[in-house]
């Protein structure tokens, strides 16, 4: 019953546009797909810490952490150590993200009970695990 | 005879296309491992997979779809239409979830949404082609209309029933899991509260609008939208509180201020609207 007259009917303006903005989509999610096959070489994860302004709250500081993975694999489990040096003790923290993907980068806050000066503050990824 | 589709109808098919494609795939946009697959799985997998997805529709389309038997350009013009309002619609769906946002990498997006939208794709075809009421017999129905009438008059205890039926159907398998709480907390309000408007119109349409199969006794007639928003109000309102009673049945409402609870419902009630409108109409027929 459908088939015939859908036979008889022929596509509207409404349909047209949306068939084209589909294809334009698909193609272009296809293309975009192609060329990151294409020109993306398998490199593994680089994981660049940077560290951001520090905030104090309560008698507490919080330094905010920006992990950046500028390799081409997700990175799972990465592990981030920072190292707050000087007197009178030395103040270490850890935080974990859980993933990183390919490119991405993620955000954080460490908590010091001093105030961090930025020359004395280390940080080192301590390590990841890949999917 | 040629003549053009009136606007109405193709508009009607979309928003049957959009139910189905919810329906069917909205416990996978509720997933966190399918969240993640997008950038575990490397390009020539999403190559693949998306190659497989538009093979898959277009098999689809070929022997099932609402354009079955006809040409090969015309099959494969219909798979595209429908692979790119689910990738738009993967994309609208994943941003007020939260689950994108302009901070992540073009590949880390392009990932999430193949791997959401080639499911949510085969949604919207086969609610396109399936979940119609046919239009053919009009008479026939208009028999069977005054038969159920008389034999059945419209029982709202009844309605009601079957709209928890169906809601219990299609939510309590999205209700235990994390990925609740987790949209809740992580998503702004501003994209709850669309949740929550998506919800009420999509279930309204629903029922009163897109003749949806089943839906042959409640489709709005001109000056009756009254009642349609009325219904609309009901079927949310079951939504909401299946929801709300699931999710303090799972414990999911412990240590937890009114924001959260509220921001928790409104994001289960999102399936949960689907159940009480699509699901019920589904269940019944």
């Amino acid at each position: 019953m459908k088939k015939n007259k859908d036979k008889q009917e022929k596509k509207n303006w409404l349909e047209w546009t949306i068939t084209i903005i589909s294809g334009i989509l698909v193609v272009f999610t296809f293309g975009f797909l192609l060329y990151q096959m294409i020109d993306e070489e398998q490199t593994p994860p680089d994981i660049v810490v940077v560290l951001g302004e520090v905030s104090e709250k309560d008698g507490a500081y919080s330094v905010l952490i920006k992990a950046t993975n500028a390799g081409n694999e997700t990175a799972e489990n990465v592990l981030i150590e920072i190292v707050l040096r000087g007197e009178p003790e030395e103040e270490r923290s850890q935080m974990n993200f859980a993933y990183l993907p390919r490119k991405a980068s993620a955000n954080g806050y460490v908590i010091f009970s001093r105030k961090p000066e930025t020359k004395d503050l280390e940080t080192r990824v301590l390590g990841y695990t890949i999917p | 005879m040629t003549s053009k589709k009136p606007i109405q109808d193709s508009l009607k098919e979309y928003g049957r296309g959009i139910t189905g494609g919810l329906l069917f795939s909205l416990p996978m946009l509720y997933t966190m491992e399918l969240w993640w697959a997008g950038f575990i799985a490397n390009t020539m997998q999403l190559v693949l997979y998306f190659i497989i997805g538009i093979g898959l529709l277009m098999l689809y389309n070929r022997y099932v779809g609402i354009r079955r038997d006809n040409a090969f350009v015309e099959c494969l013009l219909e798979s595209f239409e429908e692979m790119g309002l689910a990738i738009i619609l993967t994309i609208f769906i994943l941003w007020i979830t939260g689950r994108i946002s302009n901070v992540m990498s073009l590949s880390e997006i392009s990932g999430k949404v193949i791997v959401e939208a080639i499911t949510v794709a085969i949604g919207i075809s086969v609610g396109k082609s399936q979940l119609g009421s046919e239009e053919k017999d009009k008479e026939k129905e208009e028999e069977k209309q005054k038969e159920t009438e008389k034999s059945q008059r419209p029982d709202l205890i009844r309605e009601i029933s079957i709209a928890l039926c169906g809601t219990i159907l299609i939510a309590s398998n999205v209700a235990p899991t994390e990925e609740v709480i987790v949209i809740a907390m992580e998503s702004e309000v501003y994209k709850i509260f669309i949740i929550a408007l998506l919800s009420i119109g999509i279930g309204g349409s629903v029922l009163y609008y897109i003749n949806f199969t089943g839906t042959e006794q409640m489709i709005a007639k001109p000056g009756q939208h009254g009642k349609a928003l009325a219904g609309t109000l009901i079927m949310y309102a079951i939504a909401l509180s299946s929801s709300a009673f699931m999710l303090w049945f799972f414990g999911r409402f412990a240590g937890l201020e009114l924001g959260g609870v509220l921001a928790q419902t409104v994001v289960l009630g999102f399936p949960a609207t689907l159940g009480a409108s699509a699901g019920r109409l589904l269940i019944q027929t």
